[in-house]
């Protein structure tokens, strides 16, 4: 009994190798063993106090709104009402569909502009460290301030409306933007593109310099080398940092609850519907729906982020 | 080819000055907000320069408790999720643990779904604990989010630790105590500094899980800046804000010194 053990830790610790043979006339098997175990047992005891932790804090909270998706809301009846009825309703789908075009929207809005900017900061430049700090920026302050500033910024009464206005004389009336669709868009986008930023940059910065070099000499003008070379070798770094934006859009919470208006994505309803309908159930079904989608989008990223095309270094 | 460079050059440069303008003008609006007054209609400044805002925010939202309440949970969850993420990170990254990769991706799955999925869970369970509007409760909330970024940090500190040094410690004599005190610590002191950092700052910006369990006695800063934005006192609002971010940037200054910014993806906050 005591030596099936053994052997099955020892093959799970991958120690059976030669080197093993030769510990093993040296050590007796029996002080092997407790040595083994007692390690074992040492690293379970360390690792136990955070997962109990996180059990009791996370995902028991967890499952508990899982078990009130599927309860009624009057007794303990097992029901899936709560899913279909929020996924075929008009309001439902409004919000499905609010919430994946913004995420969309501002997910291209945000390539378009991280893809220049990671190009002209590639060679060197002078601005990049302030470029690199100055994208940590909306990573790192919380959301409710951006947004505060931004909706100042982008009020009817504000620089930029007083810049269309009064300096440029482009209209005649202020544009709104606050609140409007394409509003959220900008908002998310000032939030969440150095998400897709850094890891593009950072995408870029692993490519071989070499095989430019060998397309620019083989003849190739620099566009058609960037289109042909650079693009393609880019394209994981441009999906995984696409994911990333998207995923961050799709989750954000405080940009649309003060900055969105009358447009509620998922992450504010469920909110909503929680705090101030009072329907729980209701809630915790959209809850699910919400982090199933999110754990597929995260196991799209975990692969995209694996591919190969970049030069380990 | 030189116009070429130089038109290259000032193309650079442009799109350098608009992001740079893009990103840093709403912290401008804020600062404006905050110690600007009469700032109506389309006028390009405020016509006062004031400090009254701040004033506004000690007499109508006791922001000095507030201040004590962020600071005071924060603290809380950063002792908290070291605790546990330091065996943790050592275990992981010191012992071939069984089913390494999945106990990792179970530690940060909280980390990977959007927080209001688990706030209504987290509501519900503190508040049959009696842990709502309670500092330990909010600060217990925080560190479901500050505790996995800390074992991910200290991981892979802990993984880059030379093994030779430790092994030259034994050789030379140190017991388990002198061990840890004389060679690991000094080692690890850089990781476990960025982790306690990282904790402290996700649980003084959170807002998401704060909004679900906080109540009268337990307003943060994140929150009074949301709830005088709902009231309407954007200048509050931006007196308050000017707070909040004194540790953020004060932080970013200090970690971008010590880690590479790539790496910060996904550690600071939620939404």
């Amino acid at each position: 009994m005591a030596w099936t053990t053994w052997r099955s830790s020892a093959a799970m610790n991958g120690s059976a190798g030669p080197g093993a043979a030769v510990a093993d006339t040296l050590h007796p098997a029996s002080a092997r063993l407790t040595a083994a175990t007692s390690r074992r047992v040492a690293a379970a005891g360390l690792v136990l106090p955070l997962l109990v932790f996180l059990a009791a804090a996370f995902y028991l909270p967890l499952g508990y709104t899982l078990i009130q998706s599927v309860t009624s809301a009057q007794g303990d009846a097992f029901t899936l009402a709560q899913y279909t009825t929020f996924l075929a309703s008009r309001q439902g789908q409004g919000v499905l569909a609010l919430t994946l075009f913004l995420s969309f929207a501002a997910t291209l809005v945000s390539l378009l502009l991280s893809l220049p900017l990671a190009l002209a900061l590639r060679r060197g430049f002078a601005g990049k460290g302030i470029v690199q700090f100055l994208m940590m920026v909306p990573i790192t302050i919380p959301s409710l301030v951006g947004a505060l500033g931004l909706l100042i910024l982008y009020d009817r009464t504000g620089w930029l409306n007083y810049l269309l206005v009064r300096t440029l004389h482009v209209v005649s009336q202020p544009v709104p933007i606050d609140y409007t669709i394409p509003g959220i868009v900008l908002f998310y986008v000032w939030m969440f593109f150095p998400y897709g930023g850094l890891v593009i940059m950072s995408g870029l910065g692993a490519l071989d310099p070499a095989l430019e070099e060998a397309g620019r000499v083989l003849g190739a003008s620099p566009w058609r080398t960037f289109r042909l070379v650079v693009l393609p070798l880019l394209k994981p770094s441009l999906w995984a940092g696409s994911v990333m934006v998207f995923l961050q859009c799709f989750g954000a919470f405080s940009v649309p609850l003060i900055a969105g208006g009358n447009y509620q994505p998922l992450a504010v309803k469920i909110y909503t519907v929680a705090t101030v309908f009072l329907d729980w159930h209701q809630a915790s079904a959209m809850a699910v729906i919400m982090g199933l989608i999110q754990v597929a989008l995260v196991v799209l990223y975990r692969r995209l982020d694996r591919q190969p095309g970049r030069r380990t270094a | 080819m030189a116009l070429p460079t130089f038109g290259r050059r000032l193309g650079g440069a442009a799109l350098l000055a608009a992001f740079v303008l893009f990103i840093t003008l709403p912290f401008v609006m804020v600062l404006l907000e905050a110690f600007g007054s009469e700032w109506f209609g389309m006028r390009l400044l405020p016509k006062v320069w004031t400090l009254k805002w701040f004033g506004w925010a000690a007499a109508t939202v006791d922001i000095g408790q507030v201040l004590i309440n962020t600071a005071v949970i924060a603290v809380l969850a950063t002792i908290v999720s070291l605790l546990l993420a330091i065996p943790t990170a050592w275990a992981i990254a010191r012992y071939r643990l069984p089913l390494a990769s999945l106990l990792m991706g179970a530690i940060l799955f909280p980390r990977m779904i959007p927080e209001i999925t688990f706030a209504l869970g987290v509501a519900r369970l503190s508040y049959d604990l009696g842990l709502s509007n309670t500092y330990v409760g909010i600060a217990l909330a925080h560190v479901i989010l500050a505790a996995p970024f800390a074992v991910l940090v200290l991981t892979s500190t802990f993984e880059g630790m030379d093994d030779r040094l430790l092994e030259a410690g034994t050789v030379l004599g140190c017991n388990t105590a002198q061990l840890f005190r004389r060679v690991i610590l000094p080692l690890a002191l850089p990781g476990i500094v960025a982790a306690a950092l990282f904790s402290f700052l996700s649980s003084y910006n959170d807002f998401v899980l704060t909004l679900m369990v906080y109540g009268p006695d337990t307003v943060t800063l994140p929150v009074q800046t949301y709830l005088s934005i709902g009231n309407g006192y954007l200048s509050v609002a931006g007196a308050i804000s000017v707070i909040l971010l004194v540790p953020s940037f004060l932080f970013l200054l200090l970690l971008m010194r010590m880690v590479k910014p790539e790496n910060l993806l996904g550690g600071l906050k939620g939404a």
